[in-house]
């Protein structure tokens, strides 16, 4: 059974559907890429498994559970964690409160403290930052402290939100080797990326979405084979002379 | 002009200022967590100022005995506003919004007027009676058990805030509602709490008030309009802001009252908050 499941997902923002018959899995232990051009529905997927948006059709579950009859704030109990784009931090909060709050309902003392000393193992900076105002870090520091905070809640499965952007290429690397890692832990990942060689490179399965509709699905050392990829990103026939990557196009 | 009379009105400026503290308080916290303007507060603060006193010419109750009463009332008043109005609103148009305010606000100044005439009441000999010396400054015992009243309660709400975990989850909401739902945050119930916690303070505020002030149904006019002030002035939304305002106004309109003619005492007041969001839009502790 798989971890998540979304079938035929239609989502409307405000009177406007966005996003059609979107089925997904995820299994455990599993990386699995959303990918797609600009507004072809990446978010409102991911958003639509936290309940961030109004479904108009289908049903997510996740792990046994319908999750499409949940209240959003409910989401979060069964094991999902949400990394939203853009880190979203509470910015006026220092780290540790942070972290505090990603921990959710955890009052004991003792796995309050197993839980931020995972996170300080993988982000050994954070524990130096700890008393430290969020919005008051780098960009790459708010982003480890936003995966930090989704941590927190010891999640089965967790729904990355572009972790890349913006970030120097040094940090990158410790957010790609941080994601393989809690992935060899055993949690699984659903990310979004940009940058489309290396989400391929990262993940087991991909989804490309275009235009709220997902257009191609398979695992992801196929699709980067895929004559199809860079039709969907580039709108035009495969083959065409161009001397544009898919990967740099995406930005 | 001597120094003792200085010191006086400083005194009883301060006392004045952590009454109006209090009242844009309750203001900043509904518009910190929801962004919205409860134009009805002030209506809140009449309710409360109707409750104490009627307390008192029939019961022959205090408002310094009824007012943990009234305080608790009024929470839940907070909380049925939001659920049984603000609630409906809520997904609609700003303009919405401020409509259902507004019109509670109509509605129960018409409900106070229809209910109770457009007479003045007050509390005649209440309990606290007589004035204090202290250090040269006298002060009517009443406005003293206000100020410390005042404070007492600021500093509760600022624990309940800043040191709670509750008060953690409602500032997560004010400053970030979408992750704070991400993270198991029941931002509906913070919404509520908000509406709770303003209409105590309110309930508070207006105890207080209605041992040294009259009540009638535009009562809250009077002191709403400086907690708009208050609350534009501290910064939207910040609680640390409104209290510095409140209290900077409450001195500020002792003294120009005093200086100038008492009924123009609010006259720099206003001025002082044109001059200031003219150089800073947000106000003073305001987020950029």
């Amino acid at each position: 059974m798989p971890l998540l499941e979304t079938r035929s997902v239609g989502v409307a923002l405000g009177d406007v559907q966005v996003l059609w018959n979107a089925s997904i899995t995820v299994e455990p232990g599993e990386i699995v890429c959303l990918l797609g051009p600009n507004g072809s529905g990446k978010s409102t997927l991911m958003n639509s498994v936290s309940r961030l948006n109004r479904l108009v059709s289908g049903e997510i579950w996740f792990d046994g559970t319908a999750v499409h009859s949940l209240p959003p704030h409910k989401v979060p109990q069964l094991g999902v964690s949400h990394v939203l784009e853009r880190h979203r931090l509470f910015p006026f909060m220092t780290v540790y409160e942070n972290l505090l709050i990603g921990a959710g309902s955890v009052t004991d003392p003792a796995i309050l403290k197993q839980r931020f000393e995972r996170v300080y193992t993988l982000f050994p900076r954070l524990k130096e930052r700890e008393r430290q105002v969020a919005n008051s870090m780098s960009g790459g520091e708010q982003q480890m402290c936003a995966i930090g905070r989704g941590l927190m809640s010891d999640p089965k499965l967790l729904m990355v939100d572009e972790p890349f952007i913006g970030l120097s290429p040094k940090f990158r690397e410790e957010v790609t080797k941080t994601i393989q890692q809690l992935n060899r832990d055993g949690i699984a990942i659903l990310m979004i990326e940009q940058n489309v060689r290396q989400a391929l490179a990262l993940s087991h399965r991909s989804y490309i979405l275009k235009a709220g509709q997902i257009a191609l699905t398979g695992r992801s050392a196929d699709i980067a084979k895929s004559p199809q990829l860079e039709e969907i990103f580039f709108a035009r026939k495969s083959g065409a002379t161009t001397s544009v990557s898919p990967a740099s196009a995406a930005h | 002009m001597t120094a003792e009379l200085l010191l006086q009105l400083l005194v009883s400026g301060l006392g004045m200022g952590f009454i109006f503290a209090l009242i844009a308080i309750g203001l900043a916290l509904i518009y910190g967590v929801m962004n919205v303007v409860n134009f009805a507060h002030g209506e809140f603060l009449m309710i409360s100022m109707y409750a104490s006193v009627f307390a008192f010419t029939l019961g022959g109750l205090d408002p310094v005995v009824t007012l943990p009463f009234v305080a608790v009332a009024m929470f839940g008043f907070g909380v049925a506003v939001y659920y049984l109005l603000m609630k409906r609103v809520l997904g609609g148009a700003m303009h919405s919004q401020i409509f259902a305010t507004f019109g509670l606000m109509v509605f129960l100044q018409a409900a106070a007027q229809f209910t109770f005439g457009a007479d003045y009441y007050s509390i005649n000999h209440s309990w606290l009676g007589g004035t204090v010396r202290i250090g040269g400054v006298t002060l009517p015992m009443p406005q003293i058990v206000a100020a410390v009243g005042a404070i007492l309660c600021t500093a509760c709400l600022y624990l309940l805030v800043f040191r709670t975990r509750v008060g953690r989850s409602l500032r997560a909401v004010s400053q970030d509602r979408v992750a704070a739902l991400t993270m198991g945050i029941d931002a509906d119930r913070m919404n509520a709490l908000a509406w709770g916690l303003a209409a105590a303070c309110i309930g508070v505020a207006g105890s207080l008030l209605s041992n040294f002030y009259y009540v009638f149904p535009r009562v809250g006019a009077v002191f709403v309009l400086v907690a708009y002030v208050t609350v534009a002035l501290g910064g939207f939304g910040s609680i640390g802001g409104a209290l510095a305002a409140g209290v900077a106004i409450g001195v500020l309109q002792v003294f120009s009252g005093f200086f100038m003619t008492s009924t123009l005492k609010f006259v720099p007041v206003f001025a002082l908050y044109l001059l200031i969001v003219l150089f800073r839009p947000t106000g003073l502790l305001g987020k950029q």
